[in-house]
């Protein structure tokens, strides 16, 4: 007779699914980092710039930025990818699958790199800029070239912290058949009541914070120099 | 380092590089978009009466201007037409300013926290913006200027900072060759400029260091080196040396007055340190809530005060006068006549004091004093006891051959007139 398989990891069963699993979340999280990441810093920029007092101070484009940024943010990513799935239909042309994971995932990792942007460009010294700006150098030319290098080393730790949020919300992609990790946990793991899938997968995603976090914290010593 | 002689003035005086025509500042007026600069930016926007003369009235107590902003307390000060306080939150950091600086001078502007002179000296940058009168730098007109406009008088004007505002993430190298990035210069002239810079400054072993790892000095030294990098015919050092030792501060000053000898340098020094006029400057201008309340040759201002702003600021360097605290801790070890002989620019470099008591029954002992280089002629003062039957014909000589204070005995004292009017210091 045969009885549920629980708690064990079949290598032949398991194994390859692992690695596909582990396969997706990396393209998930790679794309989303690379692509919202981008997006986000130059919506940080516009935020940080944008603010009051600051180089462009301009209260309409702030409002607009700063509330848009508000709104998404709080949504819980499971309830977002359902919302914004007629806008991912549009977009990518399918609902289901990783690319359409991929879609709400940069959407929100646009807004959270945003913020992560602003607050560490606020930080950076005035004193700085105003030596810029008495060089006689542009204001964007200030926020690109004096700030952005200035604040690299918060900006690279940032982005690590940012991975961690990816990663998390790449779990939740498996909801649309966005495989990945997260959905091996659920469906092989935690509906088939073997707990030793789903610590696997756990023990794989905290295999690769870790070696994120130690990546981010080098680099980021080699960018600081204080 | 040695106290070299100062150049008595590097260029042809009297051809203005700098002049202030009524200029006033004011924060916390309701304004849009005049600003670049986020961090000076302060006090609320409230709206606030206006004088009659359709001026916006003068806000007493706190006065911006300075990195803090000091409380600076209403009293008798001769400060003409001195308006009401208001409290609307609104501050004249400088307040219809009327100045010249001579091209190739050393100008120093001192004042306290708060007097406005760092708001004065960003206005020559434009670095804030004036809310009226007229700011001509070379003969450009500031307060006309676009932002373009601004960004080539800006590679005229060099700017040093107390806080040094190196680029931390940048080589010292690259922190001297930034404003040469930004003036377009080709790689390997922004390289063969650099190396002369640092090789002025004396920092040619430290091009590929980052600023964290200089000295409070060395940083500054780099400031100065990045902001003659374009070859600007102004340098503004604001509170260049406020974080330095005095050792230090010495240096820079010694670099700042190199640079103003060799290269022609039109220098305008921030501070509110007495000692770095004296040490370094041509002529001074005394700030106080927003105005400049005197100003002229470094030399006639030390040894003739007008304001008492200005003879506490000259107290800070000297120490030189004794004040009433004093003069009644002297009074008990010397109870003969107590009086305060300046040596004034009359060609001497002494007090003679053998002539005043030659022949006469008297001694005279110095009490106190201090005697140091002003411009590199010799000022200052001493206090002198008289006692003996020859007192009065012995002030009544050095009455003749310079200038005396007579603060009496301890029986009939005497006050120092500049005490009244120090007082509120």
């Amino acid at each position: 007779m045969t009885i549920l398989a629980a708690n064990e990891f079949q290598w032949d069963y398991h194994g390859p699914m692992l690695w596909t699993a582990i396969g997706e979340t990396l393209q998930m999280v790679l794309v989303t980092l690379v692509v919202g990441g981008l997006i986000g810093l130059v919506l940080g920029l516009a935020l940080y710039g944008t603010r009051r007092g600051s180089m462009f101070e301009n209260r309409i484009v702030y409002g607009v930025l700063n509330t848009v940024v508000n709104i998404v943010r709080p949504i819980p990513f499971i309830i977002f990818i359902t919302a914004v799935r007629p806008l991912t239909l549009e977009v990518i042309g399918r609902s289901l699958g990783t690319a359409a994971a991929i879609f709400p995932m940069i959407i929100m990792c646009v807004m959270a790199t945003s913020r992560i942007v602003e607050q560490n460009l606020v930080a950076s010294d005035a004193g700085v800029i105003e030596a810029a700006r008495a060089m006689g150098a542009s204001r964007m030319h200030v926020l690109l070239r004096v700030l952005v290098p200035e604040q690299l080393a918060p900006l690279v730790l940032g982005y690590a912290f940012l991975f961690v949020g990816v990663l998390d919300m790449s779990a939740m992609a498996g909801a649309i058949g966005g495989g990945g990790l997260g959905q091996f946990a659920l469906t092989y793991g935690y509906q088939r009541y073997n707990d030793y899938i789903t610590w696997i997968a756990v023990a794989v995603m905290i295999v690769l914070v870790q070696v994120v976090q130690q990546l981010g914290n080098w680099l980021a010593r080699r960018t600081l120099h204080r | 380092m040695s106290a070299t002689p100062a150049p008595t003035t590097g260029a042809a005086p009297g051809t203005p590089i700098i002049r202030f025509t009524d200029v006033t500042k004011v924060f916390g007026r309701p304004r849009r978009g005049a600003g670049d600069k986020p961090s000076r930016r302060r006090g609320t926007t409230v709206g606030l009466p206006a004088t009659t003369d359709g001026r916006i009235a003068r806000t007493g107590g706190v006065v911006g201007g300075g990195g803090m902003g000091m409380v600076i307390p209403d009293g008798p000060v001769d400060v003409p037409e001195t308006d009401p306080g208001t409290s609307s939150g609104q501050v004249r950091a400088v307040d219809g300013v009327t100045l010249e600086i001579e091209r190739g001078e050393v100008f120093g502007v001192v004042g306290y926290s708060g007097a406005g002179k760092s708001t004065l000296v960003r206005l020559i940058n434009a670095l804030e913006r004036a809310d009226s009168g007229r700011i001509e730098v070379d003969g450009r007109d500031v307060t006309a200027l676009g932002e373009r406009g601004l960004r080539s008088l800006r590679a005229d004007i060099g700017m040093v900072f107390q806080q040094f505002n190196l680029f931390s993430a940048r080589t010292v190298a690259a922190n001297v060759g930034y404003p040469l990035r930004l003036a377009g210069w080709s790689r390997i002239a922004r390289r063969e400029r650099v190396a002369e810079l640092l090789d002025f400054v004396g920092l040619a072993d430290k091009a590929r260091q980052y600023p964290a790892q200089l000295s409070g000095g060395q940083k500054q030294r780099v400031g100065i080196a990045r902001a003659l990098a374009t070859s600007p015919s102004i340098l503004l050092a604001d509170e260049a040396t406020s974080a330095l030792d005095p050792e230090t501060t010495r240096d820079v000053l010694d670099l700042l007055r190199r640079a103003n000898r060799e290269l022609g340098l039109t220098i305008v020094v921030i501070t509110h340190e007495m000692s770095v006029v004296q040490y370094a400057c041509h002529r001074v201008a005394v700030m106080e809530q927003g105005r400049v309340v005197e100003s002229g040759p470094v030399y006639s201002v030390f040894a003739d005060p007008q304001q008492p702003a200005t003879q506490r600021f000259i107290q800070t360097a000297l120490h030189d006068r004794p004040g009433p605290d004093v003069v009644e801790r002297l009074r008990e070890r010397h109870p003969g006549r107590l009086v305060v002989v300046t040596l004034q620019e009359t060609g001497r470099s002494s007090i003679e004091l053998t002539a005043a008591t030659r022949g006469l029954d008297v001694t005279a002992n110095v009490v106190f004093g201090g005697l140091t280089e002003v411009q590199d002629r010799p000022f200052g003062s001493v206090t002198i006891e008289l006692a003996g039957p020859g007192t009065d014909e012995a002030v009544a000589r050095l009455a003749q051959h310079a200038s005396i204070t007579d603060l009496g005995t301890a029986v009939a004292p005497a006050a120092d007139p500049r005490w009244e009017q120090g007082a509120r210091s």
